[in-house]
């Protein structure tokens, strides 16, 4: 990648050919022909580092944007939350690089301390300091750094080699008053800032009112489920989102945005509506890796965008002392959907009996994600079988018996059942309870009227 | 000599019984459970289960000649206790389960939950799912061919959860390999059902069980001595075809 015609960074196979940082693009086409060169493109990563301030939104609501793409989070608070700097720092990395960014993590008592830690160069292989939560130890290492990581320096860069400044400890011992007139107030104000000599006052970023996320595609994908690792992207930035603002999303939708042919394709949305509002990201990854897994394209797909169509207030959740067994009932929810994510909501069924006596109108079962309903006792409490035939099986008739398998012999019965007539849908049936000759028992019944035929229409199990 | 050498222990300590001893498992004696068992309900069946009763976070294999034996009122007395609370999970039944039945045997019937899978592959994932949750109370799948890792999967998932696993398969498959703790081959029999133990920890269990099931209908018939079963309803049969035998 190159910026004002130099290169700033270069891959590990340019620099396996000799290209190094800082060498002109002829130079590059002259080691390298087949070297491809970037121009740095400030607007992308604007939009990049947009991204990335939303998902750390979840570490905390004070974020200002610094110099050279840089953030400054305010977390002094809730450090014990996280379990310490180190923690910290381990989960933001960990957020960073789900997001496939590369971030440098500077942690001090002062912003400006924090920001200097996090550009200081490295040199060789040696570790590099770069958290420290004490002031005397910030005080100290800043000492050490040198002058020209301070924006405010570059101007005066030759005046301070002239008198021998080369870090910020030699400038900082040099009389302030020459020190302001000699370079500027600015460049005084800000080496107050750093040592805590002066209270930062930051301008942290306003948090949007919704969320509107967009992601390009880094090609052209036709496979939905091959979109996940984007969209996961997304949902970390949206869970990000809703933890700094304190929300709960109940429905958001993940439209797949699509290469513009000849006719502008309409963006393939996939809705998501949640039975509880969440605001974590595994489950709502979950839930959306099994519907991708299931959603066809018509196009490949270029870009996604998600945006949240529903919120709520977050309500988090009260931990109880000890864990109950099964969980809550939040976590049946959540299972439930993640099934009906992957089956298909007509496959995920609760029972809902009605009062009828024929067993096909009684025994109805309805998907989980539909409202429940009072469940309706049954008539009677009569003797049914565990199992039922969603289609009644005809038997035949040898000697006079109905057979399945070998002869039936009826043990039970009859039951008459008569009903249905009100809605055209007459069932005459005498039931019985026959058994085979390995004394398995069945549920058959015989039709009155028509052909009297015998059905086998349940399983005693 | 070595008797000699032996310094004489104190007199209470000589007659010390070792299948009183804890930690010390003879051959010819059921494992202790280490995970916590439900009493199966069935007394006969008990006996004869490490523990005495259904082991929880385990694989339980039930291996059937054919579905509709009473494999469900086997299950009855602990999926009763375990839905009064936590929800049962029924993946991929060969039949419609009816929830009427369920409630009249005492299941709270509203647990209850059907899982359609379409394929095998989604049937294991939502097994897992279920087991790895640790939500529901008990989950039972039916599958009728089911690979060596999958088992072992499932086996691992069931491990880690509180939840008590039985897979029901086709006695067919008793031959082969299983990591299931506990395999039980079922038959059907007259008021009730034949339990073959095929594998538990413990020794080899030889007999047959039968264990009564009570809401079984039975009636012993002899069907050689050609009885008809049917007992004619008068407004079903013309008179006279069939002299009416009834049993």
């Amino acid at each position: 990648m190159t910026q004002d015609g130099r290169a700033l960074v270069v891959s590990p196979q340019a620099y396996a050919l000799g290209v190094r940082r800082g060498m002109r693009a002829g130079g590059i086409r002259a080691l390298a022909p087949e070297t491809q060169l970037l121009e740095r493109d400030h607007e992308r990563e604007r939009a990049v580092q947009d991204g990335l301030v939303l998902a750390l939104l979840r570490f905390t609501p004070n974020i200002a944007l610094a110099e050279d793409f840089g953030i400054l989070m305010e977390v002094g608070r809730s450090l014990m939350l996280f379990g310490g700097a180190h923690r910290l720092a381990q989960q933001v990395r960990a957020c960073a690089r789900t997001l496939g960014i590369r971030v440098v993590i500077g942690a001090a008592p002062t912003a400006v301390g924090a920001w200097l830690l996090a550009r200081r160069p490295r040199r060789g292989f040696e570790p590099v300091v770069r958290r420290c939560l004490r002031m005397e130890r910030l005080k100290r290492l800043l000492d050490r750094l040198p002058c020209l990581l301070l924006p405010e320096a570059k101007p005066h860069t030759a005046w301070m080699d002239g008198v021998g400044a080369v870090h910020l400890g030699a400038l900082r011992r040099l009389p302030r008053s020459g020190l302001k007139r000699r370079t500027s107030a600015a460049l005084v104000d800000t080496l107050d800032l750093a040592y805590g000599e002066r209270i930062e006052l930051h301008r942290w970023l306003a948090i949007a009112e919704t969320f509107d996320a967009r992601l390009e595609l880094f090609g052209r994908i036709e496979h939905a489920d091959a979109l996940l690792d984007g969209a996961a992207k997304l949902v970390l930035q949206m869970t990000g989102w809703l933890q700094g603002s304190h929300k709960a999303v109940c429905q958001f939708v993940l439209l797949m945005e699509h290469e513009r042919g000849r006719t502008a394709i309409a963006p393939t949305p996939l809705e998501v509506a949640l039975a509880e509002p969440a605001w974590q990201s595994e489950h709502l990854l979950r839930l959306l890796r099994e519907r991708l897994a299931k959603l066809p394209l018509q196009a490949p797909a270029i870009g996604l965008r998600l945006i949240t169509t529903h919120l709520e207030a977050m309500v988090p959740q009260t931990a109880s002392l000890f864990p109950e067994a099964g969980g809550s009932s939040s976590d049946m929810l959540r299972l439930m959907e993640l099934l009906t994510a992957r089956l298909g909501h007509e496959n995920v069924l609760l029972p809902q009996p009605l009062a009828d006596h024929r067993p096909e109108v009684c025994n109805v079962w309805v998907s989980a994600a539909a409202k429940p309903r009072k469940i309706e006792a049954p008539p009677d409490d009569l003797a049914r079988p565990f199992w039922l035939l969603a289609q009644p099986i005809r038997l035949l008739l040898r000697d006079m018996r109905p057979f399945y398998g070998g002869p039936l012999a009826l043990i039970r019965g009859p039951e008459r059942i008569e009903a249905g007539w009100w809605f055209d849908d007459t069932a005459a049936r005498d039931y019985y309870v026959a058994q085979g000759q390995d004394a398995a028992c069945f549920w058959i019944y015989q039709e009155r009227g028509g052909a009297m035929e015998w059905y086998l229409h349940g399983l005693f199990a | 000599m070595i008797s000699a050498s032996v310094p004489h222990a104190a007199p209470g300590a000589v007659g010390i019984d070792p299948s009183q001893l804890p930690h010390v498992w003879r051959a010819c004696e059921l494992a202790r459970a280490r995970e916590p068992v439900a009493a199966s309900g069935h007394a006969e069946l008990d006996a004869q289960l490490p523990g005495g009763g259904w082991p929880r976070g385990a694989l339980v294999e039930l291996l059937l000649r054919q579905p509709g034996i009473g494999e469900m009122q086997l299950l009855k007395p602990i999926l009763a206790q375990l839905s009064a609370q936590r929800r049962v999970a029924l993946v991929q039944p060969p039949y419609v389960p009816q929830a009427s039945a369920a409630a009249s045997w005492g299941i709270n019937a509203s647990s209850l939950l059907w899982l359609r899978p379409k394929v095998t592959a989604d049937a294991l994932w939502c097994t897992e799912q279920l087991l790895k949750a640790g939500t529901c109370g008990a989950v039972v799948l039916w599958q009728q061919a089911i690979r060596l890792e999958s088992l072992r999967r499932l086996h691992l998932a069931a491990q880690s959860t509180e939840t008590w696993f039985w897979l029901i398969r086709p006695l067919s498959c008793a031959t082969e390999p299983s990591p299931a703790v506990l395999r039980l081959g079922l038959k059907p029999a007259h008021g009730g059902i034949a339990v073959d133990v095929l594998k538990r920890r413990g020794p080899q269990c030889e007999a047959e069980l039968i264990i009564p099931l009570g809401d079984m209908p039975d009636r012993r018939i002899d069907h050689d001595n050609h009885a008809p079963p049917i007992q004619p309803v008068p407004a079903v049969f013309a008179a006279g075809s069939t002299a009416p035998v009834l049993v």
